[in-house]
């Protein structure tokens, strides 16, 4: 008995903890950003191949590759045959994709990254109009970090992870995707929200309204021009909570009041702020909406 | 029987044995002495000397008159011809009255060196003395430490050839009864050729069949004296620098002597340094291979490419290289060990730093391979004891074969198979991972952390029935 269990024991550990996935680091190419689109009937990749600089304070390079193929499976196992190394998906961080991923694609996409146990699904998911160029301009981890800075600073846009992708597509819900421009420039320009086959463009200005909405709102500064002359206000949200309740939405926010060129009174703040929030968020839910608005700072409330 | 003739016969007539007859008036007395071992001017103070001033010796008892007249204490009559041998080969000086009746009179040589400093075990503070290859001293080192009459002393003659003393010594109202009856038992069913330092020792006290080591030397009398106030037995062996100190837990090999003399806060942060240090020690080289091999997923991005980027040139895998490396410093620390002091300088800088960066601008070792490795090794040298020591060399390999293996997974595997061992180890009937296992919380106050001596009130429990400190 004591023989055929330790036999067991390590046969399980042989065959279950993956002993064979044994790899030197020279023979991986890492990946760090994935750009996919659809072409009729082949799928284009574009890799962000990341190799170490020689002087390994600077910043990693990073090296285009583009593949097609009839799946994604294909590719890789095609690219990894060409280049001689495993594809390593490990570090991944960015997926990019375009209007031409719909619902077979999205379907491929998420069967390809669910099978593969690499990854671990907490990447970005962006949409652009340039996948070539916006790997090919940026530097490693700047669209990341746009990305990051933006949702943080502004809540002009999104944080989509593959995660949240996955869920959507099941649940056949609508799927928020940063989208991210090409044009002379680079720059985070609204989202794409995709539903029914369908992309919808959506400005950065009402990505707050949404993130206020969706519970998402990190800080971001609200300004107000006054009717009689140039004058501005200018509030800094500094947290901001939302809780949907059956009949109304409720919303929380914490403010400071950085600019009252206006003279308005607290409640005057009080229900600008509240009356832009209302009209817009009113575009998006039917619901009744109530905000709460807490002075911080100089004008605190008592 | 004629005694200088058999022991003429059964030392072959060898070089060093030194016969003398004298004859005063119709009484002969032979002395006998073997050169090596004994005080030529002792003897010839004490003994011929004395004999000189005599004109006649004409008493009726001459043994008796011998006895008191020679200015010595350390002298005895000896009844039989193995009493002789063993004393003559002890460095006495044997006096054979008429063939008939024999004394004894130490004129041991001092083969031994003074009391120096401690080699091994160095402090900062605290004493400096360390024991030394005499079986007097080292006791005189001990008594001069406690002097109570509860200060016990048990000794024995161990080895077929060489006859070595051995002691046990304990407080007498703070160690355990049992815990001594049965380290005498020990002691008296050992049956071995000779026994020529106290580590030979070690084998047959031992009881666990962990790596681990599960008794601990100590050339320090203060940490000796420490232990035995704690209720531990120490065992001297003649021509010994290292006294044993049993039983021994785990956590002993995080304590050294100057603990006690010094701030506790200070304490238990060195001591959580030395923790530390241990599992850097043995999980290091284990957590790099199993990154390298199996899990690069592990790192953060840059510092992945900062590993790749180093192996780039190496051709060995990374196991390989690893175990390499351990063999290397192993090999760099063995020769610092047996080559003379003199030489040392040169070959630390031969090994250490030219071979180091020669083998990394070769392109054979990677840097990040080279810190690992240095990393390890230091921090394995924070313990001061030899045997733990060479323990975690034995886990570290064990570690690093498993981690090749299986990477992550086999790291874990490693850790089980460790603390399965320890905890499974039993140390004189004690857990070896006492006070951890099972819990006291009593004891933590003196384990990894350190709370101040006026506050450790009670002792050990599981060593002492006398619990309360000061009594």
């Amino acid at each position: 008995m004591k023989r055929k269990s330790l036999i067991l024991a390590i046969l399980l550990i042989i065959f279950v903890t993956g002993c064979d996935s044994y790899i030197e680091l020279n023979d991986l190419v890492i990946i760090n950003a994935i750009g996919i689109t659809k072409t009729e009937n082949d799928y284009n990749l574009y890799l962000s191949l990341v190799e170490p600089d020689e002087n390994t304070l600077m910043e990693p390079k990073t090296t285009l590759q583009i593949a097609t193929g009839s799946s994604i499976n294909q590719i890789i196992d095609n690219l990894s045959l060409t280049l001689n190394k495993k594809i390593y998906l490990s570090h991944l961080n960015l997926l990019l994709i375009d209007d031409t991923i719909k619902k077979n694609e999205w379907e491929e996409i998420v069967n390809f990254f669910l099978n593969n146990n690499e990854t671990r699904e907490d990447y970005l998911v962006v949409n652009t109009n340039n996948i070539k160029e916006a790997l090919e301009k940026t530097k490693f981890g700047f669209i990341n970090e746009l990305i990051e800075n933006n949702f943080n600073e502004t809540s002009k846009t999104i944080k989509t992870t593959m995660y949240d992708v996955i869920e959507k597509i099941f649940n056949h819900e609508k799927l928020y995707l940063p989208y991210l421009e090409i044009n002379d420039s680079i720059k985070l320009n609204g989202l794409k929200s995709y539903y029914d086959n369908n992309y919808l463009k959506i400005n950065s200005e009402d990505v707050i309204y949404l993130n206020y909405y969706l519970n998402n709102i990190k800080t971001y500064k609200f300004s107000y021009k006054c009717l009689d002359n140039n004058k501005f206000l200018y509030l800094n949200i500094l947290k901001a909570y939302t809780k949907e309740l059956k009949n109304e939405i409720v919303i929380t926010n914490e403010l400071k009041i950085i600019n009252n060129d206006c003279n308005f009174s607290k409640s005057e703040i009080d229900k600008i702020l509240s009356d832009n929030l209302k009209t817009n968020i009113k575009k998006i839910s039917n619901k009744k909406i109530k905000i709460k608005n807490i002075v911080r700072g100089l004008y605190e409330n008592k | 029987m004629n005694y200088v003739k058999k022991i003429k016969e059964e030392s072959q007539n060898a070089d060093d044995y030194i016969y003398k007859t004298i004859k005063l008036d119709n009484n002969i007395i032979e002395i006998i002495n073997i050169e090596t071992i004994t005080s030529s001017s002792d003897i010839n103070n004490f003994i011929l000397k004395r004999i000189s001033y005599l004109n006649t010796l004409n008493s009726k008892n001459l043994l008796d008159f011998l006895y008191n007249y020679l200015p010595t204490t350390s002298i005895s009559i000896i009844e039989n011809y193995k009493t002789l041998k063993q004393k003559l080969l002890n460095g006495y000086t044997i006096l054979i009255i008429n063939n008939k009746d024999i004394l004894g009179i130490e004129t041991r040589r001092n083969l031994t060196r003074g009391v120096a400093e401690a080699e091994y075990e160095k402090t900062i503070v605290g004493s400096k003395d360390a024991f030394i290859e005499h079986y007097n001293t080292n006791l005189g080192l001990i008594r001069r430490r406690i002097k109570d009459t509860n200060l016990r002393l048990k000794t024995y003659e161990l080895g077929r050839y060489t006859k070595t003393k051995v002691a046990i010594l304990y407080i007498n109202n703070i160690a355990k009864p049992d815990l001594i009856e049965k380290v005498n038992k020990k002691l008296e069913n050992i049956n071995i050729d000779g026994i020529l330092d106290s580590n030979y020792l070690k084998q047959y006290l031992n009881e666990t069949n962990s790596l681990f080591p599960s008794l601990k030397t100590t050339e320090r009398p203060d940490l000796a004296c420490e232990s035995l106030l704690e209720g531990k037995i120490i065992i001297i062996v003649d021509n010994s620098p290292e006294v044993i100190i049993l039983p021994t837990f785990f956590i002993d090999f995080f304590h050294t002597s100057d603990d006690y003399y010094q701030k506790s806060f200070n304490i238990t942060f060195i001591r959580i340094i030395r923790l530390l240090a241990f599992l850097i020690s043995i999980f290091l080289p284990a957590i790099y291979v199993s990154i390298t091999t199996h899990n690069p997923d592990s790192l953060p991005i840059n510092l992945l490419l900062s590993f790749k980027s180093q192996r780039l040139t190496v051709p060995f895998p990374a196991f390989v290289e690893a175990i390499m490396m351990i063999i290397i410093f192993e090999v760099l620390r063995e020769s610092d060990i047996r080559i003379p002091s003199t030489m040392g300088n040169a070959v630390s800088i031969l090994g250490g730093l030219v071979l180091g960066e020669a083998a990394v601008n070769a392109g054979i070792v990677s840097p990040i391979m080279i810190i690992v490795i240095a990393i390890s090794a230091i921090s394995g040298l924070l313990i001061q004891n030899i045997d733990a020591i060479n323990s975690i060399r034995w886990y570290r390999f064990i570690l690093i074969i498993l981690s090749s293996i299986f990477g992550y997974y086999g790291l874990y595997l490693g850790i089980i198979l460790i603390l399965t061992n320890l905890t499974d180890t039993k140390n004189q009937e004690d857990n070896y991972l006492y006070p951890f296992v099972p819990i006291n919380l009593e004891e933590q106050k003196d384990g990894f952390l350190k709370i101040t001596n006026k506050k450790l009130k009670k002792r050990n429990s599981v060593l002492s029935n006398n619990k309360v400190r000061g009594k």
